[in-house]
């Protein structure tokens, strides 16, 4: 698009692409850097927001979810012991109900930073959070199971100790009227053994049977009541504590120890005396057997109860472990979050520093461009080459037409110089046409004069030769020749005066018009029979006088010339309209009809036979040619229907204007 | 007033001008030599005595028509004006041209007088009785 090579140097410069492209793509680049500013301010303010969006609406609530997520971790912890202390049914599952509400709470808050977008720690951490949650919820519904089993246990347990209770109760009751009947009874028969001792009247045999009689009933009875008594107290004992052991080996020895005591119990029971009463004991004893070392007895359910609070104790230090695990997970997951805020913010300061370079860049190409733009285009393409065209044109308008036209190119610009040179051209041969025109013109009316100022002067030479034989009609040849002869060199003057219209030489001067115009018509005047009436107000004008009174003679002498009356009255006003005078010069002649108005202008036009009105009908047209060179126009006002009397208008101007005048007249000197 | 008789030398293309200014000179009956040239060229010949033309004796006056071949009247004044010998001289131009342009043209070169001829009848005798007493009063060179 740019044609160097047509060298430096404005009058040089050949642009070919036309200046309204170049306009069109100084305009298109601006645009173009505008929108890739504001695309980059876009996509930076776009950066910004999504990283905003990032850390606001991402990684903020992640931090206070995942804080959330351990604290509430360690809450539900610090909740668990109450379920494992719970004894009724009814609070276990108050608490379970609690347990697992918080534990939805912190599915809840994981799942809202489970799909985080984190590095690779973090997502392992996250992995190992949601694991631990759900061995944990695992764990807490195990728990729950468990403790559940427990204290089901523990109510069957109390039940069989009440129900023990009571049976060794009955026991109780049972063998006390046995004991109380074996004491009375061995009181009874020791009194009688020692009545008769005393009395010595029974017989040793019967002494003897006596006493064999009291110890192998009522003194067996006695004792095994005694034992039986005391073995149940101990029982009682027993079953009562059974709640204080706590361990498996302690239960082991408790059972043994309440194994002896059932034996001694039945082996004291087998001396009972055989009756009714014997077989309720029995039957009781052999209840609380079954009861205590039955299967489900009472120390199996304690031993389940051991076993179930061992797991559940287990259950719990996993779950601390796990909760330990999980907030050393939360705390990497912290750490990766707040890695991706640091990220992000990273990456706003970059895009904040990458959208300043850029628009810095932008600014700095746009201000560039501006400037190549504005030298290149605007002020070494086109405007300095406007400013060359303009004082071409300029000089051409001001009559310089020789000077060669200094720009070139193929756009606008240089089309317009193209056609400045075109006008150059023509007003060229204008002016050739115009000086070739004169030189004929001058030439020939000069050439023509002479031959027929001769044949004029040949003829007068002549006829005062031939004086005496001249006579009636050749003295009127002679006269006619005479006065053809006139008529033409009258001609030849008017046509060379024609020609020579706006050459004017004469020096610019002040002129009074009133006294000018006074003086012009004096001469034409010739007879003093006409009257010159002026209305022109002491006016005055500057310029050449030749054409002004010029002008005005021949006007004059036209209205003279045309009076169909011995005299007449001619008047000239003048309005002066600032740069122009209008003048109009009025006559009371016959006028002219106003079909031949425009006739009265033209070259060689009389409107009256030559032989009527001498005169070569050129003075209207000289006249038209000088105020028109003047840069006037004139015109005639004349109805003979409706009055005498014609008026001709015209303007002149109040300065001689010298450009337009040398326009015309310097080429004639230079043909001289 | 001059003691010596003055000649004139008319340079003129046109034969029936200088039939007229013979006449004008015989009915005014001026004695003075009228010497004729055709052209400015042999007009220069009889001031300068050059090309076998005997030279002019002063004092003289020079009438001069413009528009003749070989050499016209405003060239013949530039010659004579630029000649030390000649640059002095009288002359009067007579001429058909009445153009401006002439008529400044010759006062430029300094010419006594700028007559145009005329086609009256009295032809050329206001001219030469101009002339004649011209040379009667005026002291020349």
């Amino acid at each position: 698009m740019f044609d160097r090579a047509s060298g430096a140097g404005n009058s040089g410069t050949r642009p070919t692409t036309s200046v309204r492209a170049k306009l069109r793509m100084a305009c298109i680049g601006i645009s173009m850097l505008s929108v890739l500013s504001a695309l980059v301010a876009l996509a930076t303010y776009q950066g910004t927001q999504n990283a905003h969006i990032g850390i606001g609406r991402t990684s903020v609530p992640a931090l206070n979810n995942v804080h959330r997520l351990a604290r509430d971790t360690f809450a539900l912890l610090a909740g668990a012991p109450a379920l494992l202390q719970t004894h009724d049914l009814a609070g276990l599952a108050r608490e379970m109900a609690a347990i697992r509400l918080a534990l939805s709470r912190l599915d809840q808050t994981f799942s809202e930073i489970r799909d985080l977008p984190l590095d690779e720690a973090g997502s392992s951490a996250m992995k190992r959070i949601s694991r631990d949650l759900t061995s944990l919820r695992n764990d807490l519904e195990r728990q729950h199971l468990l403790t559940e089993t427990r204290i089901t246990k523990q109510i069957r347990q109390d039940e069989q100790r009440d129900e023990a209770v009571l049976l060794i109760e009955r026991l109780r009751r049972a063998l006390r009227p046995l004991h109380i009947d074996a004491s009375m009874s061995v009181d009874e028969r020791l009194t009688v053994i020692q009545d008769d001792l005393e009395a010595g009247t029974s017989p040793r045999s019967d002494l003897a049977d006596a006493i064999g009689d009291l110890t192998s009933r009522d003194m067996q009875v006695a004792e095994a009541t005694t034992v039986m008594e005391f073995r149940l107290d101990e029982l009682g004992g027993r079953i009562a504590g059974l709640d204080l052991l706590a361990s498996p080996s302690a239960l082991a020895r408790a059972r043994g120890e309440l194994s002896l005591s059932i034996r001694a119990l039945v082996r004291a029971s087998q001396s009972l005396p055989a009756d009714a009463g014997q077989k309720a004991i029995l039957r009781t004893l052999r209840d609380l057997v079954a009861l205590v070392q039955g299967p489900d007895n009472v120390f199996q359910g304690r031993a389940d109860q051991i076993t179930i609070a061992e797991r559940v104790g287990r259950l719990s230090e996993n779950n601390l472990a796990l909760a330990r695990d999980l907030d050393s997970a939360a705390g990497i997951v912290l750490q990766a979050v707040e890695a991706r805020i640091a990220g992000d913010i990273a990456h706003v300061d970059e895009l904040f520093a990458w959208g300043r370079w850029s628009l810095v860049a932008i600014a700095l190409l746009a201000i560039v461009s501006a400037i190549y733009v504005t030298s290149r285009f605007v002020i070494r393409d086109v405007a300095d080459r406007i400013d060359l065209l303009a004082d071409d044109v300029r000089a051409v308008a001001q009559g310089d037409i020789d000077s060669p036209g200094r720009v070139r190119g193929g756009d606008e610009i240089g089309e317009m110089a193209a056609a400045v040179e075109v006008f150059r051209d023509n007003a060229r041969e204008l002016r050739r046409s115009n000086a070739d025109l004169e030189t004929f013109a001058y030439v020939a009316s000069h050439d023509l004069k002479s031959p027929l100022r001769a044949i004029g002067n040949l003829a007068r030479m002549l006829r005062e030769e031939l004086d005496e034989a001249i006579t009636g009609d050749t003295a009127r040849m002679f006269d006619l020749l005479q006065r053809r002869v006139a008529r033409l060199d009258a001609l030849l003057d008017d046509l060379l005066q024609y020609s020579r219209v706006g050459h004017v030489e004469d020096a610019t001067r002040d002129m009074d018009v009133g006294e000018r115009l006074r003086e012009v018509f004096d001469n034409a005047n010739g007879e003093n029979a006409f009257q010159l009436d002026l209305a022109v107000d002491g006016l005055h004008i500057e310029g050449p006088p030749a054409p002004f009174e010029q002008t005005f003679r021949n006007l004059f002498d036209n209205a003279i010339k045309h009076h169909d009356g011995p005299t007449g009255t001619i008047s000239v006003t003048a309005v002066n309209e600032g740069e122009h005078i209008a003048f109009t010069v009025a006559d009371d002649g016959p006028g002219i009809v106003p079909e031949n108005h425009h006739k009265v202008f033209e070259l060689f036009k009389t409107l009256k036979s030559r032989d009527q009105v001498e005169g070569s009908g050129m003075g209207l047209a000289i006249i038209r040619k000088i105020i028109q060179n003047a840069g006037g126009e004139i015109r005639v006002d004349s109805d003979p229907d409706a009055g005498r009397g014609c008026r001709f208008h015209f303007t002149w101007p109040r300065v001689w204007n010298q450009a337009a005048e040398d326009d015309i007249a310097t080429p004639t000197a230079s043909t001289s | 007033m001059s003691t010596k008789e003055v000649s004139f030398l008319l340079v003129e293309d046109d034969e029936v001008d200088l039939m007229m200014m013979r006449r004008a000179f015989r009915e005014l009956k001026i004695a003075n030599p009228l010497i004729h040239a055709e052209n400015g060229l042999v007009a220069l010949d009889h001031l300068r005595g050059t090309n076998g033309v005997q030279q002019l004796a002063a004092p003289y006056i020079i009438m001069l028509d413009l528009n003749m071949p070989l050499m016209g009247g405003l060239e013949f004044l530039d010659v004579v004006r630029e000649d030390a010998s000649l640059h002095r001289s009288i002359v009067f131009v007579l001429t058909t041209s009445g153009a401006e342009r002439d008529r400044l043209s010759a006062y430029d070169k300094h010419v006594a007088g700028y007559i145009v001829k005329s086609n009256a009848a009295s032809g050329f005798l206001d001219a030469v009785t101009m002339i004649d007493s011209y040379w009667r009063i005026v002291e020349l060179p």
